[in-house]
């Protein structure tokens, strides 16, 4: 009978009480490996330093902020549609005119295809139930393809956006394409993106 | 005459206790019930749940629960602990206190051979590992994730964007918070400082927008929030936690909050001193010490069903620069070292997109311990019969024996 309380009695006191630590050092690390290689989109990218990166949403592969108090917003994703609709929605949330074809925007090019170059200043209407905002300013590219398009847009107060255009144009060239996971075919060619 | 009582130590008193028959019936009966309430209980709250509850070496009592959440107040041992006993009661009842002589032979050896399988269990239990790796047809993997853990890596990017090795905080050091818990950590290669708070175990990360109000008092991130949602107990893969971060310097001032997510893929950053870091909440990653090759993945559902009835994975094993095909089907798993690849699973394709495999990956130390254990009782148990034949077939053979019993012839008792 004594030996059953006696277990009993140690099996209560195991169970117990473990408080949860206040405070660690934390000295473990691992090696890297292909996941510590996986990009949005599969495409790297190298944004300034002083751009802060955000947790990505279903329309946003990549989410930065920028600027004084993150006021800045760097957005870059996939959608569907062409060149012109999508330029012409990104213009009437400054209320901007549409325009009836693509020769009006600019020029550039994004991960090796032809881009065109959006902008737009003013009250700025995001949609979606959000508030309008004065003086705000977009510079925008959205890359060609048959299939998808790729959408780079940076939105924030008009003088910090103007402060950033450099930074986005040298950030949109830092894209590169990133294909670690892939088998490379016989005779070390390697498949590549289109 | 009175029989004077035989005084019994404590010592051979808890021996026999231990070494008894009585306590074997006891465990075995017990593993019994625990086995039939967590069968009972696991299709209302889930595989992985139950055997937790139920198996695990931290469960030391478990209360079975009816499928209506009531509790059945039938407290029982942990099946881990009961199996432990179990054992101590099989080393000193069947090995130690056992009849020895070479006709028991074969009952030691299933003894032991069935010791080592619960031995086996409990290593398995405490060091086995086990992960997934997932891989689309055409790529390839050298890193598996464990399910159900989920670790924040913390590392430093390079000048050319690249990521450099991860500090990790483990989950088990993250999970005891709670949403009030608070949890400090300092890092051996870093000169910040996080605290962890508010976390949150089931949970979703919600974007604060006109339509996705975040509650009263909530906390708001860079436009994001979490929220706590009702525990998957169906599918507990789904279960996905996240936490609150705040980024200290050495004078402990905030350099950043950040809210993480463990179902966020990517990593979100911050800047100090200078230097950019990444700060990720992920399964647990696990470096895998070979690469695996998807040549090619297929397989076939049972008709009318999306269930798989077979599936195959054509695969390429490197190590360094050793490479080795497999094909790896249900049930006929790949092997390296102490690693094991099953096909866990395969994704058929849609139109235009690539299917994927799945393989479960385990490192356990005693894998092929049941097996051996198996055959090693199954020796046993062969060596005792044959004993026992042998015996009784050369006892039938022997003449009996006849007992010759001297009798007299009573006394007359005198009549006076």
């Amino acid at each position: 009978m004594r030996i059953l309380v006696l277990l009993a009695t140690t099996a209560t006191l195991l169970t117990g009480c473990r408080q949860p630590e206040t405070s660690i050092k934390v000295t473990e690390t691992r090696r890297l490996t292909l996941h510590d290689q996986i990009y949005p989109g599969d495409f790297k990218d190298r944004p300034p330093l002083d751009w802060r990166r955000l947790p990505g949403t279903q329309f946003r592969l990549v989410n930065y902020v920028a600027g004084k108090d993150g006021a800045v917003e760097i957005v870059m994703g996939e959608t569907q549609g062409k060149v012109l609709g999508n330029a012409n929605r990104w213009l009437g949330q400054f209320g901007l005119t549409p325009i009836q074809t693509v020769d009006y925007l600019g020029k550039t090019a994004l991960l090796g295809r032809p881009a065109s170059i959006v902008e737009g200043s003013g009250t700025y209407r995001p949609g979606m139930g959000r508030p309008p905002k004065e003086d705000y300013a977009m510079i925008g590219i959205i890359r060609d393809h048959p299939s998808n398009l790729i959408t780079l847009k940076m939105t924030g107060p008009a003088a910090e956006v103007e402060a950033q255009r450099e930074a986005l144009f040298k950030y949109m060239q830092s894209f590169i394409p990133v294909e670690v996971g892939k088998i490379e075919k016989a005779g070390g060619e390697e498949k590549t993106s289109e | 005459m009175s029989k004077s009582k035989k005084k019994i130590s404590l010592g051979k008193h808890i021996f026999r206790v231990l070494s008894g028959f009585e306590l074997a019936v006891v465990c075995l009966s017990l593993l019994f019930l625990l086995t039939f309430f967590g069968t009972i209980e696991q299709p209302w709250f889930g595989l992985w749940t139950t055997i937790h509850k139920y198996f695990d070496y931290e469960s030391v009592f478990v209360i079975p629960t009816r499928g209506d959440g009531k509790a059945i107040f039938l407290p029982l041992p942990g099946a881990y602990w009961v199996i432990v006993v179990l054992s101590v009661n099989m080393f000193l009842g069947g090995i130690i206190r056992a009849r020895k002589g070479w006709k028991k032979a074969g009952t030691l050896v299933s003894h032991f051979a069935i010791l080592f399988l619960l031995v086996g269990s409990a290593v398995s239990s405490v060091f086995k590992e086990e992960g997934q790796m997932r891989i689309l047809q055409g790529e390839k993997s050298d890193y598996a994730q464990k399910l159900f853990k989920y670790d924040i890596e913390v590392f430093s990017y390079d000048e050319d964007g690249d990521r450099e090795a991860p500090a990790i905080v483990r989950s088990d050091q993250i999970k005891p918070l709670g949403a009030k818990g608070s949890l400090g950590v300092s890092f051996e290669k870093f000169g910040f400082t996080l605290q962890i708070d508010k976390y949150l175990p089931y949970s979703e990360l919600a974007l604060d927008s006109p339509t996705s109000s975040p509650p009263k008092d909530e906390e708001v991130i860079d436009g994001f929030f979490l929220t706590e949602v009702e525990k998957n107990v169906q599918v507990e893969e789904r279960n996905t936690p996240g936490c609150y971060v705040t980024v200290k310097d050495k004078e402990g001032a905030t350099i950043q909050r950040l809210v993480l997510w463990g179902g966020n893929p990517y990593p979100v950053s911050f800047t100090y001193e200078g230097k950019r870091y990444g700060v990720t909440y992920l399964m647990e990653v696990w470096p895998m010490p070979f690469m695996v090759e998807l040549h090619k993945t297929f397989g076939d559902n049972h008709p009318g069903t999306e269930i798989p009835s077979w599936f195959q994975s054509n695969i390429t094993k490197i190590d360094g620069s050793q490479r080795e095909d497999y094909e790896i089907v249900m049930n006929e798993p790949a092997r390296h070292g102490g690693f094991t690849l099953y096909q866990a699973g395969f994704t058929r394709a849609a139109e235009g997109e690539v299917p994927s495999s799945t393989f479960a990956i385990v490192n356990n130390p005693s894998d092929k311990w049941p097996e051996y254990a198996l055959w090693a009782s199954a020796l046993g148990l062969l060596f005792h019969f044959l004993v026992m034949l042998v015996r009784f077939a050369g006892g039938s053979r022997r003449p009996k024996k006849t007992v010759s019993i001297e009798t007299t012839q009573p006394q007359k008792i005198p009549t006076s």
